[in-house]
């Protein structure tokens, strides 16, 4: 790989640099999937390793022919009847299909126990899918102060998404059922977990970013588990990874566009900033991506169109440095970060003689790279679908199964079909939210700091709309505020699962 | 606005708003006067015998033959305006309210009635089982809609008591709100007055389909709370049934071990 090819076809391969030793880097990269599918793929990146997301659709079409078969039905030792283990399948576990699924047979579960996660729930139905689950796993690594909390933290996940002898009976039944027609030898074990940091702890420490406000969140809603039934603790967990996964590649979209907005500074100034300041105004998430109550797509598309400019960009200065005998080996810190910065800086006469602006500019404004700059294809059309399919509310075939999923973090704003997409949460991910804002509160907290909390994952909420807006009545419904009028809009919120406080302070 | 029903106790008789009051001002505001002239003040019965007077006028042959319907029209705002005037006056002064009556049987069962918090409770208990079970609905989660029958696979358990705490009020003023305990576990339960209300109106007949929606909002967190205790508790748990759809395979739990019993066993 070189310049010219990367002049070429700069979305093939980046620079060796920005493609594996760069923290700011979006990898996997995210493609179609749904709320489900992360849950899903999840359970596969925590236990079930050797099966891999593109085996998964085969194995559910052998699934569903087995439990057709009366014979292989009588061969597994089960005592139902094999019509009622049909209902089971095709009703109490169905997943609705979206609208234009209608048609399409296949077998799409709730990823209630693991054992469903062997047959449903893979991104795409043919070929190679990605995998989710491992962007949650490099989550939980970036979020982490040290590789020893995030293998504590992998340990707890493995063992809370897995069934003990205390859960819930309904998920004891499924997972004594599924045993016995398991014909695949994927075992249930604890997979590794990579050693990523993403950035190094002492930076960490000093940093603020999406990441590590969902490896705390993450931990509470693992420790809210006894709780509940075990249905509904799956959806706690996947409204958690919805909103965690998204704000995560936001932030990293972000990132990017704030590096590439600094070499262009470099390239035309003298001051460079320190390691610090890179921390500071680059790297922490201070601002806000989604406004509540507002559209989400188009800005999420911005973010996307933001991202791949700046991709081209760093790419684009770290050939032309190379070109011209510096290399650069990582990116991996925001002292690297300052560094490459520097040398920017150093060599911005040389930069701009070689013509860096001009090349930047055309793949940029050419009309090569417009539809995929534009989000209409590619790298940015994938991101904006990733985003829009796993924070918006599941659109069913089935009008009666429309209120299957209330994890939603977008909703469609009104009936008709090309409503725009709101920012509005849904009932299972307001609880999840409060629950994980009151966990480390010792005494009463306002609706201030879960708007403090929300703004950890990029998400603004006006304060003084609260009270009369969507939020506030959603709030009240689920009884998880104590407002009086004559409080002046100090709205106290309530534990909703305040035994878990119990047992943490015990 | 206090209903029609609503009644003040007077040395020598009853008033009662709807009989004595709305029906005689609908007739005339002198009509209307001449009940209540002597439980009004001064103030009041002078603004009300000047309202007699264009009501008076309002009536006359001679503004009516000329315009009918503004007529009509303005004497009936004059006395619905007298009427409204003259309830709220009374209302105010003799504290009958909306509700009064419930007002004061929740203010009752708050000071520690133990008959009207033993019907409250019983009745708070009906919502929370079915019958003599308790179910939880095992495929749905917080605030969706109750799956189609066919869809739903339920446990059934024991019935879940509930009873009201008792609270400490040694050396501290009496609590202004009751809780209620519910299976003797969990999260307790406050007997606000949205919720005996609700539970006095469907004494008096009302569907459970038409409670209000945060009443039904708190009984379905309490539920939800109360089933995650309850799907987890092997002595709670030991001869529950696990139902699947509308089928009639029965899953029951004996002895920490899963035990089916199909259509033919069940029925025979």
């Amino acid at each position: 790989m070189s310049m010219e090819a990367f002049k070429e076809n700069p979305w093939k391969e980046s620079h060796p640099a920005y493609e594996k030793n760069t923290f700011f880097h979006i990898r996997p990269a995210p493609e179609f999937a749904t709320a489900e599918v992360v849950v899903s793929s999840l359970y596969r990146a925590c236990g079930y390793e050797a099966l891999a997301e593109k085996d998964v659709p085969a194995a559910g079409r052998e699934f569903a022919k087995d439990s057709q078969a009366p014979r292989i039905h009588e061969r597994s030792g089960t005592k139902i009847d094999m019509e009622t283990w049909r209902v089971v399948l095709n009703g109490v576990l169905e997943s609705p299909k979206q609208p234009n699924q209608s048609s399409k047979r296949f077998l799409q579960l709730c990823p209630i126990v693991p054992n469903v996660a062997l047959y449903s729930g893979s991104a795409r139905l043919a070929g190679n899918s990605w995998n989710p689950g491992q962007l949650i796993q490099r989550m939980i690594g970036y979020g982490s102060e040290n590789y020893q909390q995030a293998q504590t933290l992998w340990q707890k996940l493995f063992q809370a998404l897995g069934i003990s002898g205390g859960d819930d009976i309904w998920a004891r039944w499924l997972h004594q059922e599924f045993e016995l027609r398991r014909r695949n030898g994927a075992e249930w074990k604890i997979s590794y977990l990579p050693d990523y940091s993403g950035l190094p702890a002492h930076e960490k420490s000093r940093l603020s970013f999406p990441a590590r406000q969902f490896v705390r969140d993450l931990e509470g809603v693992i420790q809210a588990k006894p709780f509940m039934t075990r249905r509904q603790w799956v959806s706690l967990l996947e409204a958690e990874l919805r909103l965690g996964s998204v704000a995560h590649v936001l932030w990293l979209c972000d990132v990017n566009y704030q590096v590439w907005q600094a070499i262009r500074r470099a390239l035309h100034s003298e001051d460079c900033p320190s390691a610090e300041e890179v921390g500071n105004r680059l790297v922490s998430c201070t601002g806000h991506y989604l406004t509540y109550g507002n559209p989400a797509v188009p800005i999420i598309r911005d973010y996307a169109s933001r991202y791949l400019v700046a991709r081209i960009g760093i790419n684009a200065v770290l050939w032309q440095l190379q070109v011209m005998g510096v290399e650069i080996k990582s990116i991996e810190s925001c002292a690297e970060l300052a560094g490459l910065l520097k040398k920017v800086c150093e060599k911005r006469h040389q930069l701009i003689a070689a013509g860096l602006e001009a090349t930047v500019t055309e793949l940029q404004e050419g009309e090569k790279n417009a539809r995929a700059i534009a989000c209409k294809k590619g790298i940015g059309s994938n991101l904006v679908e990733f985003a829009r399919h796993v924070l918006g509310q599941r659109q069913t075939a089935n009008e009666i199964l429309r209120g299957y999923d209330q994890g939603y973090i977008l909703r469609k704003k009104a009936e008709y079909s090309s409503a725009p997409w709101i920012v509005s949460m849904g009932p299972v991910s307001i609880l999840a939210l409060v629950h994980c804002c009151l966990r480390d509160a010792a005494g009463p907290r306002s609706i201030q700091k879960l708007c403090h909390h929300l703004a950890a994952y990029g998400i603004r909420v006006d304060r003084d709309n609260v009270t009369t807006g969507d939020l506030g009545r959603k709030l009240r419904m689920l009884g998880l505020v104590l407002d009086s009028p004559d409080a002046e809009s100090g709205m106290l919120l309530v534990p909703p699962f305040d035994g878990t406080l119990k047992t943490q302070s015990a | 606005m206090a209903e029609p029903a609503s009644k003040i106790k007077l040395s020598t008789r009853d008033l009662i708003f709807g009989k004595d009051i709305d029906a005689r001002f609908s007739q005339s505001i002198g009509e209307g006067l001449s009940q209540v002239r002597r439980l009004l003040t001064t103030l009041e019965v002078e603004l009300l015998e000047k309202l007699e007077q264009t009501d008076d006028m309002l009536s006359s042959s001679a503004v009516r033959r000329r315009r009918p319907a503004t007529a009509r029209r303005m004497q009936n705002l004059i006395r619905d305006f007298a009427c409204r005037f003259v309830r709220r006056s009374l209302g105010v002064r003799h504290g009958v309210t909306r509700e009064c009556d419930m007002l004061a049987e929740f203010e009752n069962v708050i000071s520690g009635n133990t008959q009207l918090l033993h019907k409250a409770v019983k009745q708070v208990e009906a919502l929370i089982n079915d019958d003599d079970h308790f179910v939880v609905v095992l495929n749905s989660t917080f605030g969706e809609p109750l799956v189609p029958a066919p869809r739903r696979a339920t446990v059934r358990t024991t019935k879940q008591r509930v009873k009201p705490v008792d609270s400490p009020a040694t050396g501290r003023p009496a609590p202004t709100v009751r809780f209620l305990s519910i299976g003797g576990k969990g999260h307790p339960l406050a007997l606000t007055y949205e919720l005996f209300r609700s539970v006095r109106e469907l004494e008096n007949g009302m569907l459970p389909a038409s409670l209000p929606r945060p009443v039904v909002a708190l009984l379905d967190t309490t539920k939800a709370r109360l089933a995650g205790v309850v799907v987890r508790d092997e002595d709670i748990l030991d001869g529950a049934e696990i139902r699947i759809g509308t089928r009639d395979t029965v899953i029951s739990r004996e002895l920490g071990e899963f035990v089916v019993l199909n259509h033919r066993e069940a029925s025979a």
